[in-house]
């Protein structure tokens, strides 16, 4: 692992973080987007459901929060460290990975059960309550890919 | 915890007695009534008021519309709270009288919808204008009118050329019209030439009749392109003058807001009650009324009725066998907001139980340990007392804002034992008897023991999953099915039990003596299941197999059991944001003068950006801990709320 030079350790701990950030930021940023376009849609044509549009839309923008929250659980695990070894830098950005791919991957899928829940808001307006479930139910495994990675945080041993 | 026991109501009256009854009924709101399929739709109802049926849904058709017209021009917007909290306007009762005997709300829909259908005339008119004048402006320097019939001994005809083809056609139409021509080129547009073209009655140049040349043609013939530009600006001002006038007089009309929705809803009810009258079954000289009430009513109503009237007959009845009673919950004081969450879900049947008081204390603390900080909980708390003063709800809207203090209580508890107070803020405030006392108060901080609030998180699910098993056998046995409770719930909650035994007796030290009787234990769980579950299969094979098979299906709880691990990383990360929140906040304070503003709003928007985002988070993933993880095991709803027969209100409510 030569070629990865000396410092590779912290280097590759600081990736696992930044990953975590950019891939549940990306999956946040497509998913708020997908359901930002249909309320838009739907506002257009009824203003007042805004506020209860909103709450859906910001349903998958928690994906982009738990890989910001990763990337500082990196920062915390590594303040007062003086040396990663590379091994150590393996292991963190290899337990980055859970909260990043999950982020990614949840964070589309929830956007698009949003934007179809928002027609519930529109067609059934009294069942509104009921239309936060669903895309919470893609939310789960958003919230176990965290988990996992911050589990999987602690358990480095420097 | 209960689903209110219901009673079937007849009223037996003479028909004269019908339409005060109704009306009356519609007062007290305690009945609602029961729809009769066997109605003759020929019968006229007997109006109790002086408009007919078909009339009123007319007139409040139309005072809707006129409502909504009015909407653009209110200068009082609605907000985003009131959008959510749909809030409704008081009346007093005198006030609605007045309103109902002495506004004429079919005159100013009326108005309305004139204003509304000029208004969409002007902006079609608008449009057409706009584009004459937009097609005109590239003729404006031609000093000719525009008319192309023959006059006296030259022909006018006014078209485009494309630019590209301008020599051409020129030395066509020189050469066509022997000379006898004049073009003039107007204006340029794009990439082609306006032109005027001009020549003898006795030629007839083929090119403008060919494509090369696009006529135009002008609706104002008799004016040249400046004139008929300045009477189109002058019939487009007079258009705004009047979008104006109308737009003023709309304004105006706004003021009869609250009257048109009065009366709105006045209809609402009066049809309301037209409806009532209909779904009654009726003699020559008497009807029959039948409707659903609960049993707690049952005294009062009798008591109202014998005393207002004594002439009729009224007789209350269990449901039978097929009927589908109307559900209403009946919950202690404390659990009642939390019907909102089981209605969320949806009414239990008649039949079920509520899972309302069940659910609540569960409810309350996965809120809490999700958000796991007391100065949010404070927070949640203020914005409720806040709202509550403000708005002053009604009695369904107050529930949402209990529920929310209730779990800003437990949240504020919950929060110091788990060492949350705006995250790490406290840790800045070098007192050492505030940090004693704080220290006093954690009894587990997630982010020193991770593991340790994950298996309380787990336990906490463990404990609520069992909970749902025993409502389940409880409901079995209510039902009078006391084998299947015993088999089937019975043997599960001896499995889960004995597993959860096994699971404390060989991690906590000193209890390690009984981990051999837990795993016989255990083992004999699981032989129960297997020997219960597969008794509806034939055969030995048969039952053994299908018990196997349950036996299998029992992975579905440790996976029901790991869901609840999410309230331990709803807590980190609404903790961890916390907590980045403040030390960024930190990070600006050394900044000369603006460090301390800049590090309050980092405070202020930060911590109120995490208490929104992980507070919706919270009570989603509460919730739904509920629905899939714990009704599941219990829980089918699908019963049809009890609504009773009131006054219709969209927009007001009466207040006395």
């Amino acid at each position: 692992m030569e070629w990865l030079g000396m410092n590779a350790g912290l280097g590759l701990a600081i990736l696992g973080g930044a990953l975590a950030v950019f891939l549940g930021g990306t999956g946040s940023s497509i998913g708020v987007g997908i359901a930002g376009q249909t309320s838009a849609g739907i506002m257009s044509e009824d203003p007042e459901k805004f506020g209860k549009l909103l709450l859906l839309q910001a349903l998958p923008g928690t994906q982009g929060v738990y890989g910001l929250l990763i990337g500082f659980w990196i920062l915390i695990r590594l303040t007062g460290v003086e040396t990663v070894t590379v091994d150590q830098g393996w292991q963190l950005l290899f337990a980055c990975l859970p909260a990043a791919i999950n982020g990614l991957m949840s964070g589309i899928w929830q956007g698009k059960v949003s934007a179809a829940a928002m027609n519930i808001i529109v067609k059934h307006p009294d069942a509104s309550g009921k239309s936060l479930i669903l895309p919470a139910m893609v939310e789960t495994y958003a919230i176990f890919g965290l988990l996992a990675s911050i589990l999987l945080i602690n358990r480095v041993v420097f | 915890m209960a689903v209110a026991r219901m009673r079937k109501v007849h009223i037996i009256a003479h028909l004269s007695r019908k339409s005060e009854l109704v009306a009356t009924l519609q007062e007290w709101s305690v009945l609602q009534l029961a729809v009769t399929e066997k109605k003759d739709r020929h019968q006229k109802a007997q109006g109790s008021s002086t408009v007919s049926t078909s009339e009123a849904e007319t007139l409040q058709a139309e005072i809707g519309r006129a409502l909504v017209y009015l909407k653009r021009f209110d200068d009082h917007k609605e907000g985003l709270i009131d959008s959510f909290m749909g809030l409704k306007a008081g009346v007093s009762p005198e006030l609605e009288a007045d309103i109902c005997r002495e506004f004429d709300g079919r005159a100013v829909a009326q108005q309305t919808r004139e204003y509304d259908k000029r208004l969409t005339e002007i902006s079609s008119l608008r449009r057409q204008l706009l584009t004459e004048q937009s097609a005109l402006a590239a003729w404006s320097s031609l000093a000719v009118r525009l008319k192309t019939e023959p006059s006296g001994a030259v022909n006018i005809v006014f078209g485009a050329v494309a630019q590209k083809d301008i020599t051409a056609f020129l030395t066509r139409l020189e050469v066509e019209s022997q000379g006898l021509c004049h073009s003039e080129q107007v204006q340029a547009v794009g990439n082609k030439i306006n032109l005027a073209v001009v020549y003898h009655n006795s030629v007839s140049p083929a090119v403008i009749k060919e494509g090369i040349f696009t006529p135009a043609a002008f609706s104002t013939g008799e004016q040249t392109p400046a004139e008929a530009l300045s009477t189109l600006q002058a019939r487009l001002e007079a258009l705004d003058a009047e979008v104006l006038v109308i737009t003023q007089a709309s304004a105006l009309l706004v003021r009869e807001k609250l009257s048109l929705q009065v009366l709105y809803d006045h209809y609402g009810s009066m049809l309301s009650r037209e409806r009532a009258h209909a779904a009654t079954q009726d003699t020559q000289k008497t009807f029959w009324l039948e409707g659903w009430t609960d049993a707690d009513t049952e005294e009062r109503l009798t008591g109202m009725l014998a005393q207002r009237y004594p002439d009729i007959f009224v007789h209350f009845d269990d449901p039978e066998p097929g009927d589908k009673p109307p559900i209403k919950l009946k919950n202690l004081r404390f659990a009642k907001p939390f019907e909102l969450v089981t209605n969320m879900y949806g009414w239990p049947m008649y039949t079920e139980i509520d899972p309302t008081l069940a659910l609540a204390p569960f409810f309350g603390l996965f809120f809490a340990l999700a958000i796991g900080d007391a100065g949010y909980g404070l927070l949640i708390l203020a914005a409720c007392w806040w709202f509550m003063r403000k708005y002053k709800p009604d009695a369904a809207t107050s529930k949402f804002f209990h529920l929310f203090i209730i779990a800003g209580c437990v949240s504020v508890a919950v929060g110091f034992a788990v060492n949350g107070f705006f995250g790490n803020l406290l840790d800045y405030v070098p007192i050492e008897a505030l940090q004693l006392l704080r220290r006093s108060l954690v009894i587990m901080d997630p982010l020193a023991n991770p593991m340790g609030m994950m298996v309380l998180s787990i336990a906490l699910g463990v404990v609520h999953i069992l909970l749902g098993i025993c409502l389940k056998a409880y409901m079995t046995f209510r039902s009078g099915d006391m084998v299947s409770a015993v088999l089937d719930q019975g043997s599960w909650l001896f499995l889960l039990g004995s597993l959860v035994m096994l699971a404390v007796v060989s991690t906590v030290p000193g209890l390690s003596v009984y981990s051999v009787s837990a795993q016989y234990a255990s083992l004999l769980g699981a032989v129960l299941v297997v020997g219960t579950q597969g008794r509806s299969a034939k055969g030995i094979l048969g039952k053994v197999g299908l018990g196997l098979y349950a036996l299998y299906g029992g992975v579905g709880y440790f996976s029901d059991a790991l869901s609840y691990t999410r309230l331990m990383a709803l807590g980190m990360a609404s903790a961890v944001i916390a907590m980045v929140v403040n030390t960024i906040a930190m990070m600006m304070m050394p900044v000369p003068v603006v460090g301390w503003i800049g590090a309050l709003l980092m405070l202020i928007g930060g911590h109120l950006f995490n208490l929104l985002l992980s507070g919706l988070g919270c009570f989603v993933h509460s919730a739904r801990l509920q629905f899939v993880e714990f009704f599941t095991k219990f829980f089918e709803g699908g019963g049809v709320p009890f609504r009773p027969f009131r006054r219709e209100s969209k927009f007001t409510v009466i207040r006395g």
